[in-house]
């Protein structure tokens, strides 16, 4: 099954990836429903020591709900044992296209 | 912050949700008129009247809309910041003060002074309007094919005022009259064609992509479409001094925008991912339809039904469909942005309700069809029939953007994402 590649560097991580990648679960994109790791708009997460620093996109260029997302991942990372700095990178390079939703998200939405 | 998404020039809500709530209303006040006289489609579409009822479909309606949903668009296609977000309250009462007065002008049998007055004002909030647009535009980190379209549009329905203006101006003093000759076929062609099709062509490319998840279409159609027009109106304005009969290659060109117009529609939901269309985007694709049946009537030398095919038919659901999806997803912004985390909240679909959607296109559509039949097949049980529907489709619309902006939403659970494990570190 297709899965999408999360960039991972982790550098004498206090928090583990899985934990922090269960908690961006929980970020959701209001107009789709579907979380930002299914959706695929995660591209790389760098934990150093207690730092962490997610590179991420959103799903079209210039999307109002920039502040909103990025306010709802700090949030929740916020909550994982082990995270101290946090720092969102939001880019358009390479820009999101739908072959990065997860095989699992894709039936979801696919009827939705 | 990134440009264009928040910060000191971000769009507060009122601004563009006081011209979509007025440009509602106005469509739903548009046909509850003709419901109340519905015999004004039996005479001829030159009556005061008449011209009353199409000026709040084009001025009150779409206009108010087009504009009001520009400022939000804009920002989003040009990746940066509205230079002025609260021009927008000097740009809404320019416009709601111009649309009063001509329509009022033409209800009170021709007053000139009120139409020239009112198309003055109107003139201004366009010209304020893209003046905010143009300068935003010089501060924008991305432009493309549909930041070009929306952006001429604009244009484009500065100088559709203009041509009215000098048309009522032409009406008032003989000499500019035969200096300018009859330009209401090139001030209906430049409204209905280069300004409403192309904003409708240029954000529709973006919209339909963005909410279908179709990210495969080439931007060549909306480019080549967008060059047809300049040139079917180059081509009208030659004719306008030449007399040459320029009028039917730029017909041709129109034409051939539309089909691009169409090509495109396809070409995104082709390479669509989310495969059920969502009933507000069913409506905005109704649209399409009546381009294609005025296309038919055009070529049949029916050309009252084909204006109003495209008029009350083509503008008006592809309208009303974004509408209902740019309306819900500012109202969430408002609303609902900053509890995200803190509390259930809706998501942007349990903001609509599905039935409110079907009815205000089902209503539209109908009545527009029926409009147009009765134009080519004058009855008046055409005509009340084709108003009545038309009213329940404009009313059910007002109603569902008061339900979108103020109503109580349900928190539904969101879609279990929890099973899906999707991710490969």
């Amino acid at each position: 099954m297709m899965q999408t590649a999360i960039d991972i560097t982790e550098m004498n991580a206090s928090a583990s990836a899985e934990a922090i990648i269960e908690a961006l679960k929980a970020v959701y994109d209001p107009e789709l429903g579907v979380d930002i790791i299914n959706l695929g708009l995660v591209y790389g997460l760098t934990i150093v020591g207690e730092n962490v620093q997610l590179l991420m996109t959103l799903t079209t260029p210039g999307c109002p709900l920039h502040a909103t997302i990025e306010q709802d991942v700090l949030r929740n990372l916020e909550k994982v044992p082990g995270v101290g700095w946090i720092d969102v990178q939001i880019v358009w390079d390479p820009p999101w296209t739908p072959e990065r939703i997860t095989e699992e998200a894709k039936k979801q939405l696919y009827w939705l | 912050m990134i440009p264009g998404l928040g910060g000191r020039n971000s769009l507060p809500f009122a601004i563009p949700a006081r011209f979509l709530l007025t440009g509602a209303l106005a469509f739903c006040l548009a046909w509850s008129a003709l419901l109340f006289n519905p015999n004004l489609l039996l005479g001829s579409v030159r009556e005061p009247a008449v011209l009353a009822l199409v000026h709040t479909l084009t001025l009150g309606f779409a206009t108010m809309i087009l504009v009001g949903a520009m400022h939000q668009l804009v920002p989003v296609l040009l990746i940066t910041n509205l230079h002025a977000p609260r021009w927008g309250n000097v740009t809404y009462g320019f416009l709601l003060a111009g649309a009063l007065c001509v329509i009022f002008g033409f209800l009170a049998g021709y007053q000139l002074w009120l139409i020239l007055l009112g198309g003055g004002l109107e003139l201004l909030g366009l010209l304020l309007f893209n003046l905010n647009l143009y300068l935003t535009n010089k501060t924008a980190t991305q432009k493309g094919a549909v930041s070009h379209a929306v952006l001429a549009a604009a244009g484009y329905l500065s100088f559709t005022v203009l041509l009215g203006l000098l048309n009522a101006a032409a009406r008032a003093s003989p000499a500019l009259g035969r200096l300018l000759g009859d330009i209401t076929p090139l001030h209906l062609s430049v409204g209905l064609f280069a300004a409403f099709m192309l904003a409708i062509a240029g954000a529709g490319h973006k919209l339909l992509g963005m909410f279908t998840l179709s990210h495969h279409a080439k931007a060549w159609p909306l480019t080549a479409l967008i060059y047809l027009i300049h040139a079917a109106v180059a081509l009208l304005l030659l004719d306008a001094l030449l007399h040459a009969g320029l009028w039917r290659a730029a017909g041709i060109f129109f034409a051939a925008a539309g089909g691009l117009y169409s090509y495109d529609t396809y070409a995104l939901l082709k390479g669509r991912m989310r495969r059920r269309l969502e009933t507000p985007l069913r409506g905005y694709l109704g649209g399409s339809l009546f381009l294609l049946l005025s296309l038919c009537l055009a070529l049949a030398g029916a050309w009252s039904a084909a204006v109003f095919s495209v008029l009350a038919g083509f503008i008006p659901l592809a309208i009303a469909g974004m509408l209902v999806k740019v309306g819900s997803f500012l109202a969430w912004q408002h609303r609902y942005a900053a509890q995200v985390g803190k509390t259930a909240i809706p998501m942007v679909r349990d903001m609509t309700v599905v039935q409110l959607s079907a009815l205000s296109q089902w209503g539209i559509g109908l009545g527009a069809f029926t409009i147009t039949c009765c134009l080519l097949w004058p009855s008046q049980f055409l005509a009340t029939l084709g108003s009545a529907l038309a009213t329940l489709g404009a009313w059910s619309l007002l109603l569902h953007l008061l339900w979108i902006s103020f109503g109580k939403h349900p928190a539904k659970p969101k879609a279990p994402s929890a099973h899906l494990k999707g991710h490969t570190p």
